[in-house]
């Protein structure tokens, strides 16, 4: 028999902890907001905060999990913000966007064509989680982007 | 969600494609499986119960398998489960890609029997 893997064979390296206040109502927003599948979720010593869940987005998977300020786990909610937004790309950022609104996101950037090649707008959840949802619509170089920031930055500095 | 082509969900993860391969052969419970694997891969890949788990969840989700009759969703552990049209649809097509592949590095002299073999043939570039 193979001996255990210390990465798990199901799970992307990277996978976001989020800590929302109220994680139930947070997993039920985003299969509302995102198309998310909760794959499990495992109750904490007081049988009523959610200590882990895994969901399912596409190939990724989040984890979000219940505010424990004995643990020093805290909602963004709670902190005043978030430094950290999840990147989301999906086949129609049109289409994704106007169902996360419907859910009860809120526009942070609308859906714009963007000098780096991705159709993309930006919004916040009411758990306080930032989230970006993009479609590639070109297929650009590093150093393509750089010339087109450059071009981009000077159009809108006037 | 499912509307996808079966080549979009392409290349498929070793622990979904396996499990994909044994639910073609006809249904089966999770540890029906397990043990499946564990013999068609000489104990190469075994899928313990949190693996199984995610992966089942995801081929449930995607629409792949689905649980057979009079399955009882709480009971995982017990739980039938039987490929559908569209999971075959992927498994073919993973397994047409992995056949092309496979010829490939045969053909450019990457599948030899052993080493010797390898030594006493010399390497010629493609013409």
């Amino acid at each position: 028999m193979s001996p255990l893997r210390a990465i798990p064979e199901a799970l992307p390296l990277i996978t976001p902890h989020l800590v929302a206040k109220d994680a139930a109502a947070a997993i039920d927003f985003y299969a509302r907001a995102l198309g998310t599948v909760e794959v499990y979720r495992v109750l904490g010593p007081d049988g009523r905060r959610i200590m882990f869940s895994e969901l399912l987005l596409g190939d990724s998977r989040l984890f979000v999990v219940d505010e424990f300020p004995e643990q020093n786990a805290f909602a963004p909610t709670t902190l005043g913000g978030s430094p950290v937004a999840l990147h989301v790309y999906v086949p129609d950022v049109d289409a994704a966007f106007a169902r996360a609104i419907a859910a009860g996101m809120t526009v942070e950037i609308p859906v714009t064509d963007f000098f780096w090649g991705e159709r993309y707008g930006s919004l916040r959840d009411p758990f306080g989680h930032l989230w970006g949802l993009a479609s590639r619509i070109e297929d650009l170089s590093p150093a393509d982007i750089q010339e087109r920031a450059r071009a981009f930055y000077q159009k809108h500095r006037a | 969600m499912n509307t996808s082509e079966p080549d979009d969900l392409l290349p498929l993860t070793p622990a979904v494609f396996h499990i994909l391969l044994v639910l073609a052969g006809g249904e089966s419970h999770g540890y029906g499986i397990m043990l499946e694997v564990d013999r068609l891969t000489g104990g190469q890949l075994h899928l313990g119960p949190g693996t199984l788990y995610r992966s089942t969840a995801k081929l449930l989700a995607d629409g792949l398998i689905e649980r057979a009759a009079g399955a009882d969703p709480a009971d995982e552990r017990r739980c039938t489960y039987r490929i559908t049209g569209r999971g075959l649809q992927v498994v073919r097509a993973e397994a047409r890609r992995l056949d092309h592949l496979v010829r490939e590095a045969r053909r450019r002299g990457l599948l030899v029997e052993n080493d010797a073999a390898a030594r006493a043939r010399p390497r010629r570039s493609p013409a």
